[in-house]
């Protein structure tokens, strides 16, 4: 439906046919169906979908990150062309962080509250790169932290997590997932906790990922955020993709109904004249 | 800084409590006078003891004479042994020191560990042996585990002696019986808070980012528990030390517990005062040091610098 | 000692208070525990007019005789003890007893503590302040040594054996009962009802306690076991009821020295009490899950 066969392997991040299936008491629940999208190196594409469309699950597919009663069962997630999905844990692992990174929506809740930012970042350095020394672990951490703007680095690695602001914590987090310079990063809903301005300082050092090659998953519910800084969007509902295509195609001229309710729904101070279409309505 | 202030504050006022609590309730609810001599005594024999014991005095010159005595380390003198209350409890906090530690102890190093692993694999075979054992032993009363323990371990086999502290063998019976009720608190705290961590928002994002599971465990997730178990110490300090009242009774250890055991026997009023004073107080220092250490632990309920 | 929830334990635990309606596994739990519960305490309640032989007839020529499955006989199922008694009909009474006193002392701690704690909790300002001095100097005191303290020397009886016990327990209910208050206070429906006048009596006694009946009752049923036990080790002293009343603990006492020629008198007490402790415990820990949701694990 999006890239063709033969590029999959080439891109940062494809996700192949992939359906995904929850096992609960009730039977098994269809979560995501039939979704292929591919993220180019350098390339954003933002995943749109209002919560409970699948757009969350398929990312933490991608990661490896979903609970233990969620399976992957069609389809293959790739990145950089080597199969992630069923991958044994061992596996996953060492892709996990590597060659994938991911921001959260709570910076400051994916860290640990009783440890030092600088001694996460020194962790997390040191889980990929076993071999270095002291030294060269810290001066890695302090240049990533660095490279996110920040300018008094050394008190960001002193701080606690609880003492930093919504956006340097989110910044921290950006440079923990990049620490190893993976092949794409994915953002689950990063800047929902975020005040406007502070969004737009994180989206811009994720717009630098971009530039450096890095490919960026978007994932939000707020579609004209995602236009601010994707190349392409793709649309979920209710686990299936139901639209792809450049940023400005799909703004501008929105080929499914479910796309044009969005864009819809967006405040006009202009009009008032938006109901919901009942062919939406979400079951719980 | 000034936080530490307020947590020493508090506990000299409830040290106060507690010492006031101790002069009123072996007064207030019964003339101590007709416990000793019994219910037959005359007047003159009662008037007697009431003198000696002070207990003649209005309520209030008895109350400022015992604090002023409280001060200067002074609990009185037994009443049956003669001598000065305070070497008397002193020359058997040791022993019951070394039970509670003991106690604690073991309760943490099998205690921790056991949580740790059964919150790892919840609903597993290993946790709910251990959740039914928790319970069991919070159930049982002390005393008669002891009992059953020296029944078949000490009588019946021979295998450890059946009472008194002389040997290091003699404290192994009263130690892990002691140990059962902390074990078991902690045991379930730690599953409790470990389980919480682990579904906290840092451990995925910790596995996302490539640590390991053991890592995220041992040395995030841990961490978590510490303040937890500390809360248990706390709690549970005090209780030690007076729940080893029937351990100690059993086993016959030489301790403050079987102290009080006996002065309640001998009706030695002023020495089950001092012990109750003494226990406060320990319990009131656990306290204390258990609330100072949690800023250090938890760097979210420390002061903000500037 | 007392079974402090070790949940309730951890600072800054926030409390549960919405009611939920509990699932059809836990309910089933419920009454799994409850049943027998149910049983015990009806047994001993009508232990008096059962066909048991007096427990305090003493018929010294049937001193220590053994258990039925150890050599005895159906005239004494359980053995006899030390003056001859028949086991059997001492434990049913004892039961009568350590189930009065659990529950007794459960109700007297519950209703102290309930109270301030919805009065502090509700009123803030200096009367919380005061009342959460004395509860946290409360938790602060040795529980036995305090027990002790007072049986020393008011001498003992039922009613100031609950009075103790009510003593070592009423803190814990005042201290979540206020946390729970607290955050109820600042709800909408609570402020609806402050400026439509109701007054604060009200309030506090229909509305917000009928939304904390959840926390209270599951640490009632946790407490009734621990009653029972702080009962048994004061029994187990010398300091709990006298006789002709009848407590597993001084029995447990009694049959000390008797261990090695007849072990019944001294181990058939400790199984009644850790029997129904565990049941209680057990029953406790069903209403738990049934209706705070934040414990389900699975």
């Amino acid at each position: 439906m999006d890239v063709p066969v033969n590029e999959m392997g080439r891109a940062a991040l494809a996700f192949d046919h992939v359906e995904i299936v929850a096992r609960t008491r009730e039977g098994e629940r269809t979560l995501v169906k039939d979704f292929s999208v591919a993220v180019a190196p350098g390339e954003v594409v933002g995943l749109i979908g209002e919560s409970g469309s699948g757009k969350t699950t398929a990312a933490r597919a991608a990661i490896g990150l979903l609970d233990h009663n969620v399976r992957v069962v069609g389809g293959s997630i790739s990145v950089r062309g080597t199969v992630v999905h069923s991958a044994a844990e061992n596996r996953c692992a060492e892709i996990r962080g590597r060659d994938v990174g991911m921001v959260f929506q709570s910076a400051v809740g994916s860290l640990d509250p009783l440890m030092r930012v600088g001694r996460q970042v020194n962790e997390v350095i040191r889980a990929h790169f076993p071999g270095l020394g002291k030294a060269e672990v810290r001066a890695r951490a302090a240049a990533v932290i660095a490279s996110m703007g920040f300018e008094d680095v050394d008190r960001v690695l002193r701080a606690f997590p609880h003492e930093l602001s919504g956006g340097m914590a989110q910044r921290v987090g950006i440079a923990l997932a990049i620490v190893t310079d993976p092949a794409v990063v994915i953002a689950d809903e990063c800047t929902s906790a975020l005040d406007v301005t502070t969004q737009a300082g994180v989206i811009d050092v994720l717009g630098e990922l971009a530039h450096r090659g890095t490919g960026l998953l978007f994932v939000t519910h707020d579609l004209l955020l995602a236009g601010n800084i994707c190349d392409r969007i793709a649309v979920m509902f209710a686990g299936e993709l139901v639209e792809i295509g450049p940023v400005l195609d799909v703004l501008e001229n929105p080929q499914h109904e479910y796309t044009r309710e969005l864009l819809a729904a967006v405040p006009d101070p202009h009009r008032n004249d938006f109901t919901p279409s009942p062919n939406f309505a979400l079951t719980a | 800084m000034s936080r530490a202030a307020a947590h020493i504050g508090r506990a000299l006022a409830t040290l106060w409590l507690a010492v006031t609590a101790a002069f009123l309730l072996t007064r207030v609810s019964g003339d101590p006078a007709v416990r000793i001599a019994g219910e037959l005594a005359t007047d003159d024999i009662l008037d007697g003891i009431r003198h000696q014991l002070g207990t003649d005095r209005p309520l209030i010159v008895q109350y400022f004479d015992y604090l002023w005595h409280l001060i200067r380390f002074d609990l009185g003198k037994s009443l049956t042994y003669h001598t000065d209350n305070l070497e008397l409890i002193g020359s058997r906090l040791p022993a019951s020191l070394a039970l509670a530690v003991g106690a604690m102890a073991v309760a943490i190093v099998v205690g921790v560990p056991l949580g740790v692993i059964s919150a790892a694999r919840v609903g597993s075979l290993i946790d709910r042996v251990v959740s039914v054992i928790s319970l069991i032993g919070q159930s049982v009363p002390l005393f008669w585990v002891g009992l059953m323990a020296i029944m078949f371990l000490a009588v019946r086999w021979g295998m450890l002696p059946a009472g008194g502290n002389e040997s290091l063998t003699a404290y192994i019976l009263p130690t892990l019986t002691l140990a059962t009720i902390p074990l078991a608190q902690i045991t379930r705290l730690t599953r409790s808070s470990m389980g919480e961590a682990l579904s906290g928002g840092f451990i995925s994002a910790g596995l996302a980012r490539g640590l390991s599971r053991t890592r995220m465990i041992w040395n995030h997730a841990l961490r978590h528990t510490a303040l937890p178990v500390l809360t248990v110490i706390a709690l549970q300090a005090g209780m030690l030390l007076s729940g080893s009242v029937t351990v100690e009774v059993v086993y016959s250890w030489p301790g403050m517990g079987r102290l009080i055991a006996s002065a309640v026997e001998l009706r030695d009023f002023t020495l089950v005062q001092g012990l109750v004073v003494v226990a406060a107080l320990v319990f009131v220092v656990a306290n204390l040091a258990v609330d100072l250490l949690y800023p250090v632990i938890d760097p979210r309920l420390r002061r903000s610098r500037s | 000692m007392s079974a402090i929830p070790a949940d309730v334990a951890v600072a800054g635990a926030a409390p549960a208070t919405r009611p939920v309606a509990p699932r059809r596994r836990d309910r089933r739990s419920i009454l799994v525990f409850g049943i027998p519960l149910g049983v015990l305490i009806l047994v001993s309640l009508v232990a008096s007019w059962l066909p048991l032989p007096d427990p305090n007839r003493q018929m010294l020529r049937d001193s220590k005789l053994p258990p039925l499955l150890f050599g005895g006989s159906w005239d004494h199922p359980l053995g006899t003890d030390l003056l001859g008694r028949d086991m059997l009909s001492r434990l049913v009474h004892g039961g009568q007893l350590a189930l009065i006193l659990g529950i007794g002392g459960t109700l007297a701690g519950l209703l102290p503590g309930v109270t301030l704690g919805l009065i502090g909790g509700y009123r803030r300002g200096w009367v919380d302040a005061a009342i959460s001095r004395v509860v946290e100097a409360q938790l602060a005191l040795p529980g036995i040594m305090l027990a002790i303290a007072i049986l020393v020397s008011s001498g003992r009886s039922v009613t100031v054996i609950i009075v103790v016990l009510s003593l070592l327990s009423w803190a814990q209910y005042a201290r979540i009962v206020r946390a729970e208050t607290i955050a109820l206070r600042d709800r909408t429906f609570v402020l609806a009802l402050r400026a439509a006048g109701v007054p604060t009596r009200r309030i506090i006694f229909r509305h917000l306690l009928a939304n904390t009946a959840g926390s209270i009752s599951v640490l009632a049923a946790l407490q009734v076991g621990g009653m029972i036990l702080i009962e048994s080790s004061l029994s187990f002293l010398g300091l709990g009821v006298v006789a002709p009343d009848i407590s597993w603990g001084a029995m447990l006492a009694g049959g000390r020295d008797q261990i090695t020629q007849a072990w019944w008198i001294a181990t058939l007490p400790g199984v009644a009490i850790s029997l129904v402790v565990l049941l209680t415990n057990l029953f406790a820990d069903a209403l738990r899950r049934a209706y705070d949701p934040r414990q389900r694990t699975y």
